[in-house]
């Protein structure tokens, strides 16, 4: 009796999980799609391209500035932080249409994996573009080129990497709109110091570690352009801890969710 | 995509068993019953799952796909929990409303499902030669459709689900649509169609499974069922008004 039957065979078989992705070719496909039709479009590509033209400016004369090369530090970090969010930060991990790829065995995990790597490579391509930018313009005075650019390509990068990891996690987890968490959590990172400025150390201790390590970005670009290796090593494992359990926690939620179909 | 078989190519189907199988749809105090106690056997063939709107067709189709846990009972499919078949073996799954990520075109979108990064001669077969190009947002109900039906059968999966898949075609798609499931058949793929339109079902169902109150009320060949009622819309209204 085709396609109904009265009794059924429950023998037991052991299947492998099978690995099966969409291919670097595909998530390449996809992903650029992604960022010329959604984030960072056209517009958002020509800010990124056109934004260090703003470090040939006389940075110095802004208040908040101070000094050229903490201006560019500033807006490196800024614009590295605007391209992740509009990258990552707009919509929820959990989309109806994983359906697709989850009925074909394509792991949701790993999909996000890929296009995790595929937008930090940008966000590493955009801050190589600002650190050239950003060394050739302080070329005309001290430092010499090319001084700060491993420090400026650094600052974009794990600037970068902390917030796709963080909005990685947060979207896997369900939140709609990652970025404005995110946002609100760099800037207690930034401002914590001066926010628990009569707070006892312990406290400061506890907010440096569970913030974003936004800070840790800014402080390991300042122990680079000073050379102090111990800073650099602490801020460096800061940033990679941080950043490798967001990663882990967000991919582990995603794998195991599943859409409604 | 993991798939030993060439399209066309004649294989056993995945064969579907559920045991006393209740799963709920909706979280915490949302939760509702969707299936209560659900018993039947699904082999290579068309089965056509037929019952009232709320009956939990639905739900059963999204058990049997994986995308929601049983509570309770048992669902294998060849043996193993439908998520562990899908990952290893992948599965077709036509929602009613397919929805996709609709920035990107026909050919990216199901180039990217086949996992190849191109065409490779299944976008004649599915007939979407014209739509390669377009917006998947752009699309109509009836194209959408179509584009849906093709990722389902992306891979030759062994088992198929399709949930009101002629809702929205219009003639000319629904006989497409016919003729693309019957052919499926004849490779050996088990297929499991939900549908209201019962004269679809009647043209196309070797076997069908009665569902109500999230339960099976009954199961017949299309022979017998038509046989012992004359139509299939003689046998839903006869099992509907059984208690």
């Amino acid at each position: 009796m085709p396609g109904c039957e009265t009794t059924g065979g429950r023998g037991t078989k052991v299947l492998e999980a099978g690995d099966v992705t969409r291919g670097p070719r595909a998530a390449w496909r996809w992903r650029r799609a992604y960022w010329l039709r959604v984030a960072p479009g056209i517009p958002g590509g020509a800010a990124v391209i056109l934004l260090p033209f703003l470090f040939f400016l006389p940075l110095e004369v802004v208040p908040v500035f101070g000094e050229r090369i903490r201006g560019i530090a500033i807006l490196i970090w800024s614009a590295s932080l605007a391209l992740s969010l509009s990258l990552r930060g707009g919509e929820s991990l959990r989309q109806e249409s994983s359906v697709w790829p989850y009925q074909k065995g394509i792991s949701l995990g790993e999909m996000a994996l890929e296009d995790w790597y595929l937008d930090l490579g940008l966000v590493g391509l955009a801050s190589i573009w600002w650190a050239l930018l950003g060394a050739l313009a302080l070329s005309r005075g001290p430092p010499p080129f090319p001084g700060p650019l491993l420090p400026f390509f650094l600052l974009g990068l794990t600037t970068g990497a902390v917030c796709h990891a963080l909005t990685l996690c947060l979207s896997a987890f369900g939140v709609r709109r990652p970025s404005d968490l995110t946002i609100l959590l760099a800037l207690l990172s930034l401002l914590a110091p001066i926010l628990g400025a009569r707070a006892p150390e312990w406290i400061l201790q506890v907010a440096r570690l569970t913030l974003p390590p936004f800070r840790a970005s800014v402080e390991l670009h300042g122990a680079l352009r000073q050379k102090e290796a111990e800073e650099i090593i602490s801020s460096l494992l800061h940033l990679l801890v941080f950043s490798g359990i967001m990663l882990w926690a967000g991919l582990r939620r995603i794998s195991a969710w599943r859409p409604r179909g | 995509m993991s798939s030993s078989h060439a399209p066309g190519e004649s294989r056993p189907g995945g064969r579907v068993a559920a045991r006393n199988l209740v799963a709920t749809y909706g979280r915490g105090r949302r939760a509702r019953p969707g299936l209560r106690g659900f018993t039947a056997d699904f082999g290579p063939g068309i089965t056509g799952l037929v019952g009232p709107n709320g009956a939990g067709k639905t739900t059963f189709l999204r058990a049997v796909a994986g995308l929601l846990p049983p509570v309770s009972g048992s669902l294998e499919i060849d043996g193993v929990t439908p998520g562990a078949f899908v990952a290893a073996r992948g599965i077709g799954f036509l929602p009613e409303t397919p929805l996709f990520p609709g920035y990107l075109t026909v050919q990216e979108f199901l180039s990217g499902l086949h996992g190849s990064g191109s065409d490779e001669g299944w976008s004649r077969e599915a007939g979407l030669q014209s739509l390669l190009r377009n917006p998947l947002d752009s699309l109509s109900m009836g194209q959408r459709k179509k584009v849906a039906l093709a990722a389902a059968l992306l891979g030759t999966p062994e088992v198929v689900l399709l949930d009101e898949p002629t809702n929205g075609l219009d003639p000319t798609a629904s006989r497409d649509l016919r003729e693309t499931l019957l052919r499926e058949r004849e490779g050996g793929t088990t297929l499991i169609v939900s549908s209201h339109h019962l004269d679809e079902l009647q043209r196309i169902a070797d076997a069908l499974v009665f569902v109500k109150g999230g339960r099976v009320a009954g199961s017949w060949t299309r022979r017998d069922a038509l046989a012992s009622f004359g139509t299939l819309e003689s046998l839903f209204h006869h099992v509907l008004r059984e208690e």
